[in-house]
């Protein structure tokens, strides 16, 4: 399957900002179940861009921009060819099963956990997880932030997708499953998406806590951390009194090929 | 040394026109508090200062093999030395050092090792610090003050020099630097506890002393920006802003202290940064247990200098042990530092400890238990003029550059009151000089 994806963000300034740094990971990465073929990215006002790989295996972009601008918009559009099942069988890095700030857990969540854990497959146990996640949360815009846990989201059930994301991944972990944060671009929504990838050892399979199901096509990865944290798609720093508005836009659409 | 003790107020009142102070935070009020000094020098003779210095430096070049290791190729974790849990899920792992070779492979340029000696003369290790260790500064001001209050002394002593630490830090950065650029001093600003020093060892380095927001980076080079926007590249900066605030786009996001994408400079081999980031995973209260077994490890040696007797809940028969001995026990809280999270099971009621025996049961990994060192207490002239015993440390500062060395001399600190143990900066106490003899 062949997608073409694309992710704008545009944030204005008032007044102008100079000392512009940035750091993205705006386009999906490539593996085992997805390549990207093409990929074009735009920064304006224009810089240089450097490309690296941060030390969990992600993708970044970065630069700076020291003339003074308004406006700062950053457009990465290109082409993925989804060739199998989502998979990704690598063996987990040991950091994936051990806690964070926003993916602590309590002894009641532990507990709830272990009762979901089964003692066959290590996925069964997460789908159990996943199910449960989903019923104890309801979907709310514009109540949590980037920096809500998953022991305040177990207590105020109400948040989005990286909400669901960051409890799931506490459950599993605390259960003593290998789990981690993965962000990316799904059809239909226009925001990038949060969900969840689980390790039984050998191999990663997706489970997407918002929505209650395991991902086969038309998930689009980007980048993967322990939580949010470790991988936001956009993050900048400029030295100015001034306020930002930003906007965000993704599309994800099938390829027609003519 | 008559001399040099009927100078201690004339000592103590340079000092603090020097302004050797120590900041200290208490219920969220910042303090700046002048370092007490003594004027009793704590006295190293030369053949057990030459142990000290074998011991010192083996421990150190072991310490900067196994965090290369961590980030490289694992293999003591793969090898069963060290457990994961105390590697990988340890707070002080980061991963993202993964992969990042240092200038020259070394991590930890500034350790400062903490040791205390016991009764029966033998030196132990309390801890290692490998993340941004402070306290040469005041050694180096306090020989600077005395020889000039009590110049007859140090004729009379055969004492080590101790006044190169500036050149042992300058050749070490020349060597970080390769050549790249400027040295930097990077503070986080006047209100950090170490402000005195981080502006007294740019002085003594010659290296430019560097405020957050001086510098930039661009295009994978950090330039330090001048008064009048001119941009000079950056070779080698000593950081004194700890790891999660030195880069907001690669850690805390709200950080004011650091450089954005200096992390991207860094993984690209462009600037040096002492000390290397993610020391913190070799020089925890849990990892420490480990050291000796590292030095056998990767040096193939035995260790010169021991730890003080240590048990691990984590293992079952260390856990037995604790349980049923914690009344004689320390134990330590893993994740603090600077003597907070220290209890002394000699001092707790039944209940307060039966409470401690519940959270080391809950949380075994989180606790270490040691054995009490009864170590020699240090005579200070108190504040009624007369000796008084106070237990002291001696914090040793070991530079790993080119080579690894030692400086001759240290950092004294002792108890503020006569029967505490706990010895420490943060929480109230001073300090002596210490005089490595010849």
């Amino acid at each position: 399957m062949i997608y073409r994806y694309s992710y704008t963000t545009e944030s204005s300034f008032s007044p102008e900002v100079t000392w512009h740094f940035f750091k993205l990971r705006a386009i999906p990465c490539t593996n085992e179940f997805q390549k990207v073929t093409d990929d074009c990215l735009e920064i304006r006002p224009s810089c240089l861009v450097s490309r690296a790989t941060d030390g969990l295996g992600n993708a970044v972009q970065w630069g700076t921009i020291s003339q003074g601008h308004s406006s700062f918009t950053v457009t990465s559009e290109g082409t993925v060819n989804q060739l199998l099942p989502y998979a990704i069988h690598e063996s987990p890095e040991p950091y994936y099963i051990a806690p964070t700030r926003l993916t602590a857990w309590n002894d009641e969540m532990s507990a709830a956990a272990l009762n979901k854990k089964k003692d066959g497959s290590v996925f069964d146990s997460a789908r159990n997880i996943m199910r449960m996640v989903n019923k104890h949360m309801t979907y709310t815009p514009c109540l949590t932030t980037t920096e809500t846990s998953a022991i305040e989201v177990y207590e105020d059930p109400r948040g989005v997708c990286q909400d669901y994301a960051h409890l799931m991944i506490a459950l599993c972990r605390a259960a003593g499953i290998y789990a981690r944060y993965v962000n990316g671009i799904i059809a239909g929504t226009g925001q990038t998406h949060a969900w969840v990838e689980v390790s039984d050892g050998n191999v990663w399979l997706a489970f997407d806590p918002t929505h209650n199901t395991m991902p086969e096509w038309g998930y689009v990865k980007i980048a993967h951390g322990r939580d949010a944290n470790d991988c936001p798609t956009n993050r900048g720093r400029f030295y100015s009194w001034t306020t930002e508005r930003q906007t965000v836009m993704c599309q994800l659409s099938p390829n027609i090929i003519y | 040394m008559e001399d040099l003790l009927k100078a201690r107020d004339s000592v103590n009142q340079w000092m603090e026109r020097f302004g050797v102070r120590f900041g200290v935070y208490k219920n969220g009020v910042f303090n700046e508090q002048l370092f007490p000094f003594d004027a009793i020098p704590r006295q190293i003779p030369a053949d057990e200062w030459a142990m000290l210095e074998k011991g010192l430096i083996q421990r150190v070049k072991a310490l900067n093999m196994f965090l290369y290791d961590i980030y490289h190729d694992k293999k003591i974790v793969a090898d069963g030395v060290v457990p994961k849990e105390f590697t990988y899920e340890s707070k002080g792992y980061m991963p993202e050092c993964e992969g990042i070779t240092p200038t020259h492979n070394i991590y930890a340029h500034i350790a400062g090792i903490d040791l205390v000696q016991a009764k029966d003369g033998r030196w132990l290790i309390l801890e290692d610090n490998l993340r941004i260790p402070s306290g040469a500064s005041y050694p180096m001001i306090a020989r600077k003050v005395t020889r000039k209050a009590a110049p007859q002394t140090f004729r009379d002593n055969l004492i080590a020099d101790n006044r190169n630490y500036g050149d042992m830090l300058r050749e070490m950065m020349d060597y970080i630097n390769d050549g790249r650029g400027i040295n930097v001093i990077l503070t986080p600003g006047r209100y950090n506890s170490a402000f005195f020093e981080h502006s007294y060892l740019a002085e003594q380095t010659g290296a430019t002393l560097a405020f957050p927001g001086d510098m930039v980076v661009e295009n994978g080079i950090v330039y330090y920006v001048g008064l009048y926007n001119q941009k000079e590249r950056v070779g080698a900066i000593y950081r004194r802003v700890s790891d999660e605030y030195l880069d907001p786009l690669a850690f805390e996001p709200s950080s004011l202290l650091g450089v954005p994408n200096l992390m991207e400079a860094y993984r690209a081999g462009n600037v040096g940064v002492i000390n290397a980031l993610g020391n913190g995973v070799a020089d925890d209260k849990g990892i420490y247990y480990f050291v000796p077994k590292m030095v056998k490890y990767y040096l193939n040696e035995e260790p010169i200098l021991h730890n003080a007797p240590t048990y691990l809940p984590f293992f079952k028969e260390d856990f037995d042990y604790i349980i049923n001995n914690v009344s004689k026990l320390v134990i330590k809280d893993v994740a603090e530092a600077g003597g907070y999270g220290v209890m002394f099971g000699r001092d707790m009621t039944p209940e307060r400890l039966e409470e401690v025996k519940q959270l080391i049961i809950k949380e075994p990994r989180r606790w270490i238990a040691q054995e009490v060192v009864d170590f020699i207490d240090l005579d200070i002239i108190d504040e009624t003029g007369k000796p008084s015993p106070r237990k002291c440390d001696l914090r040793a500062f070991v530079i790993s550059g080119k080579e690894t060395k030692v400086w001759k001399s240290g950092l004294t600190r002792f108890s503020r009151n006569p029967n505490s143990f706990v010895v420490n900066s943060s929480q109230g106490g001073g300090f002596k000089d210490t005089w490595v003899m010849e």
